[in-house]
């Protein structure tokens, strides 16, 4: 049997922005295995981001518990949180968030400059994640010099640098035409094959469709928890 | 890590060249207007200590008002009796430990005549008695000086400087040769040793002629200063005792009496000079340091434009492992970074111009190791100050509004 990874009790996150409290999670419990690859899909207020936020260890819930790769994450300080976030997860966006004025190496390598990893070694790491994800001939480009296609790609690779425990990506395909989108869920799914367990937010279902186990919320409730066959 | 850090705030202040030079320009021109006005402060005092030590060790100076005085106190200082000639012997014969009185004729702005040479009208003429080539700090080249004699009866010889002499007699001996002052025709008796320049003036552009005849040119001085020299430097405490008991008794003063005349020493003079020196210190600190002040806030309000500029970059870094202090210290030294830079290049600039002006002038100017130490030194503490407050807002920012900030 493989151990949990995630382990999520009963996580409720409210907010007060106004007069009235808004719970964006509602009591939620999950268990991830590692290597999952999993789809988390709602409509737009469901509290998938959230959900994301606090699995990416960006946010903490009001209550509940949640361990992540053994760490009982609610008790950490902001330096720990940073530590996990450095080590155990890789982001990808909607948005790619690339330096603009930086090559996709500086961009690739930019976990390992938190974790005191040697200049050299870090851009040999940051090269071979770069052909990890096809874009060995695009290393000194900038973004403004890539496609989303690609900008997404040298994301994917910053991802993966650390060798996380967990690939978050948030609406990955959110700003790429369709057959873009494609290339990038088939290298999530080549990564998947490697082993690397990944959490992907969508609202699109083709998108879902990749995944092998699909969660909806809905009103920051588990609505539905599907394995696709 | 913090050399990345460094690479990351230095790489941010270039590729934002213009931006951070005019954000620097402040601390640019603040520190080097501290650097120039320290050069030229320091440049104007070792200038004024080889002038007073050109007064001689031992002397000091009588006059009926003070020579630097701040007082508005005019009246009173003018109501005093004139300082006589006469004195001169007076005091010379009553002090035990003073050795020579000369009275100080001096007129300024001159025209000396050879034939149909003329020099400028720059001339100094100085009305000599017999000790007065003792403490003018001249000496005789060739020919000699006044004899007592002539002094006396008032012959008509003249010793020139060395810019009288080139001017007048660019290739023959001056000796025995004549010159014209006033209508007065002198007979040049000897020549001066050059003394060179200082702040410019050209102190070779001299003659002497005997006090009679100078009066006689320039018409009896009721009031006149006196150089006093003593025996040697430890006398001069009871030279100065001695030449104001005899200065009472000349004058009849009674013992509750004021001093009606006023001595200056060396060291007076000094003193004074370093009280007017340290309030043009303070004025140079206080515009380059308003400037700095003004500056640290241009530094100040470009780091929190940065900081909400790169919002989405500082919530990236907080999403890949940054901490709090990571981005606090990455902001922090882009700050120092930015003032220490604006630092260099004001020492630059200020060191480079002291340089120039002291290069095209006569007045020597220059920035001492201390000042250039201490300017750097605050450009960095003027970066952590102008840096720690836009620098704690970044560390502050939520991770996850910084990822969502447009």
């Amino acid at each position: 049997m493989e151990e949990n990874l995630i382990k999520i009790d009963n996580i409720r996150k409210t907010y007060t922005p106004g007069k009235e409290k808004i719970h964006a999670l509602d009591g939620i419990s999950l268990d991830i295995k590692k290597g999952e690859y999993i789809a988390i899909m709602g409509a737009s207020g469901s509290g998938k981001s959230t959900l994301m936020n606090i699995i990416g260890c960006l946010d903490v819930a009001t209550s509940g518990k949640y361990h992540l790769n053994n760490h009982n994450v609610e008790t950490l300080n902001d330096n720990e949180l940073a530590r996990i976030r450095n080590k155990e997860i890789g982001f990808v966006f909607q948005t790619f968030n690339l330096l603009a004025r930086s090559t996709a190496i500086h961009n690739v390598e930019l976990p390992l400059i938190y974790s005191n990893v040697s200049s050299s070694q870090r851009k040999e790491r940051a090269i071979s994640a770069l052909k990890k994800v096809g874009l060995g001939d695009r290393m000194m480009h900038k973004p403004n010099e890539l496609s989303g296609g690609q900008k997404q790609r040298v994301a994917v690779a910053r991802a993966l640098i650390n060798n996380p425990s967990i690939i978050l990506a948030d609406e990955p395909t959110g700003n790429l035409d369709s057959k873009t989108s494609i290339e990038i869920m088939n290298l999530f799914n080549d990564l998947h094959k490697d082993g690397n367990t990944i959490i992907v937010v969508t609202h699109e279902p083709d998108i879902a469709e990749f995944a092998k186990r699909v969660i909806h919320l809905k009103d920051g409730k588990i609505e539905k928890d599907i394995i696709n066959s | 890590m913090i050399f990345d850090l460094l690479n990351i705030a230095i790489s941010s202040i270039f590729k934002n060249k213009m931006r951070s030079f005019l954000t620097m320009l402040g601390i640019i021109i603040g520190i080097m207007v501290i650097i120039l006005m320290q050069a030229a402060i320091e440049g104007f005092r070792s200038e004024i200590q080889k002038e007073i030590s050109k007064l001689g060790a031992n002397s000091y100076i009588i006059t009926k008002r003070p020579t630097m005085s701040n007082d508005n106190n005019w009246k009173k200082y003018w109501k005093r009796p004139n300082i006589t000639f006469g004195y001169a012997k007076q005091i010379e014969n009553s002090c035990e430990n003073v050795e020579i009185v000369i009275p100080l004729l001096r007129k300024w702005g001159q025209e000396v005549k050879s034939g149909n040479k003329k020099t400028e009208q720059k001339v100094v003429v100085n009305g000599a008695t017999q000790n007065w080539i003792k403490l003018s700090g001249f000496n005789i080249e060739s020919g000699r000086y006044f004899s007592s004699t002539e002094l006396n009866e008032g012959i008509d010889n003249i010793i020139i400087g060395k810019s009288v002499k080139d001017k007048l007699f660019e290739f023959i001996d001056p000796i025995d040769q004549y010159v014209f002052i006033n209508g007065i025709r002198f007979k040049i008796i000897g020549l001066f040793a050059e003394k060179g320049k200082s702040f410019g003036e050209d102190r070779d552009n001299i003659v002497a002629v005997s006090s009679f005849h100078f009066q006689r040119m320039f018409g009896k001085k009721k009031d006149i200063d006196l150089l006093v020299a003593a025996k040697d430097q430890e006398s001069i405490p009871k030279a100065i005792d001695e030449t104001i008991i005899a200065l009472r008794r000349i004058r009849n003063l009674k013992p509750d009496d004021e001093n009606d005349f006023e001595i200056t020493t060396k060291d007076d003079i000094n003193n004074k000079m370093n009280n007017i020196i340290g309030i043009i210190y303070l004025a140079a600190l206080s515009i380059g340091g308003m400037s700095l002040l003004v500056g640290s806030i241009g530094v100040m309000n470009i780091m929190l434009v940065s900081i909400t500029e790169r919002t989405r970059e500082i919530g990236l870094r907080r999403s890949v492992g940054a901490n709090r202090n990571n981005i606090m210290v990455q902001f922090l030294i882009e700050a120092v970074i930015l003032s220490l830079l604006g630092g260099i290049i004001g020492i630059g600039t200020g060191v480079g111009i002291a340089k120039l002006v002291s290069t095209f002038s006569k007045i020597s100017t220059v920035a001492p190791l201390w000042t250039i130490m201490t300017a750097f030194s605050f450009s960095v503490l003027i970066g952590l100050l102008a840096g720690i407050y836009p620098a704690i807002k970044a560390g502050k920012l939520n991770p996850i509004d910084a990822l969502r900030h447009e």
